[in-house]
């Protein structure tokens, strides 16, 4: 039994009776990583908000989100917000509006880690300082200060990935963490969920529109459009054979993308010379 | 930060003056003369060699900016002149009649306090449900009915039908329950429905999600929520208490209260320029320094706010 299996996970507005996501289906063990890629609108964001019970009310959720074979979908909040945080926790796209503005991102952290845990608040603050040390951040006393329109929205999605870090959960969702920072910062971070997977273990989704950045990270990947899942299959396979003609699509978008990067380095080269 | 204050501490100086010149220059433009208002309240036959002498007497002969001149100059001393009718110095009015408006402002914000945060909570984090709908039943008809009329239904339920309080005076703690209640109601919908509607607003911020995301109780996400939305209730408040104050005009004529207020109506039926240049300018006075306090509170609750100065 893989520990997270999803099937026919199927989203529907109940206002307009639009579909948003259709039948959905992908597991996922330990120490493996999924990729889910796809344009922005294909329903990738609300599978993920989908497991975690985070759907917007007007959305009715229906197929089988099963955590070690029990249905999530049927669990009473308190059952599904402790699995949140604890199992099953998420770093989210936009870094920069997640804090709450008015407390400090050590508090937050400490918050977070106490409710979650039985660390009480002294052991919580060092537990966030070292997180923070292992994510190579300078001065943790210093950051766990801030506020956050302080920090750079690299150093807060840094914060975002020690806390879960912290966390240790079963399963970790990145929901295009890399899409807000620029390409210096987007490298970083993906080292250190790299590094992250190889220090916990955990099971990760790592949702992306950028297939480079899934190549690097994923095992399997599950390609999205307008919400129906379109290519499910480990990584190799999909990159080499890919059967859906919006796969491929996809593969040569990003082959001719970076072909005409190559020929602009190779021109501005020979300017030079 | 301190630089921020003492910039604002400053300004209000010509907002005041500017403010007391309009009030002064309005007043002094109404159509009826003080001078044969003052006699006719003090019962004399209103010659016209009477309201001369009157009018010498109460300086109302001198040209405009002299007078307003040398009422400026006294009143930044402490001295508002004295009342046209009683003779009294206007401070001393004002003194004898401002602790009872105090009281009653004060009770009112209390309520109005305690009442709009219980309701607008309970509301936010049961929205939609029964309790809700009547709870925004309530503020319908709240917002909607004038104070003077809900004072009267108020006054004639609790103290002629139910005679629980008395229908006015002050007697004691028993007699202001019934105007301060009268006078929270208005406010009372307004909070309400600025609580619950902001914390709505706020609950489909970003931050709310990653706190859901983080595992959070519902009781923390619930107070994350509640800081964030006070913000904007805490404006309205700096604008409010001066409101209430102001508002006691009305309830204190229904319930007879010895406030200001209706001193203050009595002065406008008396012509009584002194008293009701005070009051102006005492509720400019309060106004701008409601609204910097809660400026300052607002900036030592928001980090970012605080620095941006």
């Amino acid at each position: 039994m893989s520990l997270l299996n999803i099937r026919n996970l199927t989203v529907c507005d109940r206002r307009t009776d639009e579909i948003l996501i259709k039948d959905i289906h992908f597991e996922i063990d330990s120490n493996t990583c999924l990729g889910i890629v796809g344009e922005s609108g294909s329903g990738k964001s609300v599978t993920c908000k989908a497991i975690l019970g985070l759907a917007n009310p007007w959305l009715e959720v229906t197929g089988q989100v099963l955590l070690e074979g029990n249905n999530l979908l049927n669990a009473e909040q308190e059952t599904l917000r402790q699995i949140r945080g604890k199992r099953i926790c998420m770093i989210l796209q936009d870094a920069m509006t997640a804090f709450d503005p008015l407390y400090t991102i050590g508090c937050q952290m400490v918050e977070t880690l106490c409710e979650n845990g039985q660390y009480n608040k002294t052991d919580a603050k060092i537990i966030a300082m070292e997180t923070l040390q292992k994510m190579y951040i300078r001065e943790p006393r210093l950051v766990l200060k801030k506020y956050a329109h302080q920090l750079s929205g690299g150093m807060l999605q840094r914060c975002m990935i020690a806390l879960a870090m912290a966390l240790k959960p079963d399963i970790l969702i990145a929901d295009e963490p890399t899409t807000a920072l620029d390409a210096i910062n987007q490298r970083e971070v993906i080292e250190e969920f790299q590094r992250l997977r190889q220090i916990t273990g955990m099971a990760m989704i790592f949702i992306s529109h950028d297939l480079g950045v899934v190549q690097h990270l994923a095992d399997k990947i599950l390609v999205m459009k307008d919400g129906e899942q379109v290519e499910y299959g480990p990584i190799e396979q999909v990159f080499e054979k890919p059967q859906h003609i919006y796969t491929r699509y996809l593969l040569d978008t990003r082959k001719a993308l970076t072909k005409s990067f190559h020929e602009a380095m190779k021109v501005r080269r020979s300017n030079k010379c | 930060m301190k630089r921020y204050i003492l910039q604002r501490v400053l300004a209000i100086f010509p907002i005041l003056i500017g403010i007391s010149f309009f009030a002064f220059f309005l007043i002094n433009s109404s159509p009826s003369d003080p001078a044969e208002v003052a006699l006719r309240v003090n019962e004399t036959v209103a010659t016209p060699e009477a309201i001369a002498t009157m009018r010498r007497e109460l300086g109302l002969d001198k040209p405009f900016l002299l007078r307003y001149g040398t009422w400026l100059l006294d009143s930044l001393q402490g001295d508002f002149g004295n009342s046209y009718i009683t003779k009294q110095p206007v401070l001393n009015e004002m003194n004898k009649a401002f602790p009872a408006t105090l009281a009653l402002a004060s009770l009112s914000l209390f309520i109005t306090m305690g009442v709009s945060m219980f309701f607008g909570i309970w509301c936010a984090v049961h929205e939609g449900s029964v309790g809700d709908k009547i709870v925004r039943g309530f503020i319908f008809v709240g917002t909607a009915m004038p104070s003077f009329w809900a004072g009267l239904l108020i006054m004639w339920l609790f103290a002629v039908k139910f005679d629980l309080f008395p229908t006015s005076g002050m007697d004691g703690f028993h007699s202001i329950i019934l105007p301060a209640v009268t006078l929270s109601l208005t406010f009372i919908s307004t909070y309400i429905r600025l609580i619950r509607n902001t914390m709505i607003q706020n609950r489909q911020e970003n931050y709310v999600l990653y706190a859901k995301v983080r595992g959070l109780k519902e009781k923390t996400i619930t107070r994350h929520i509640f800081k964030n939305s006070l913000q904007a209730s805490l404006t309205a408040l700096g604008m409010s208490i001066p409101k209430l104050i102001a508002g006691t005009v009305i309830v204190e004529n229904i319930f007879a209260w010895p406030g200001i207020g209706r001193l203050c109506v009595t002065a406008i039926f008396n012509r009584d320029f002194p008293i009701i240049e005070a009051y102006i300018v005492m509720m400019a006075v309060l106004f701008v320094v409601c609204n910097l306090i809660m400026d300052i509170v607002c900036a030592l609750l928001d980090p970012r706010i605080r620095q941006g100065e």
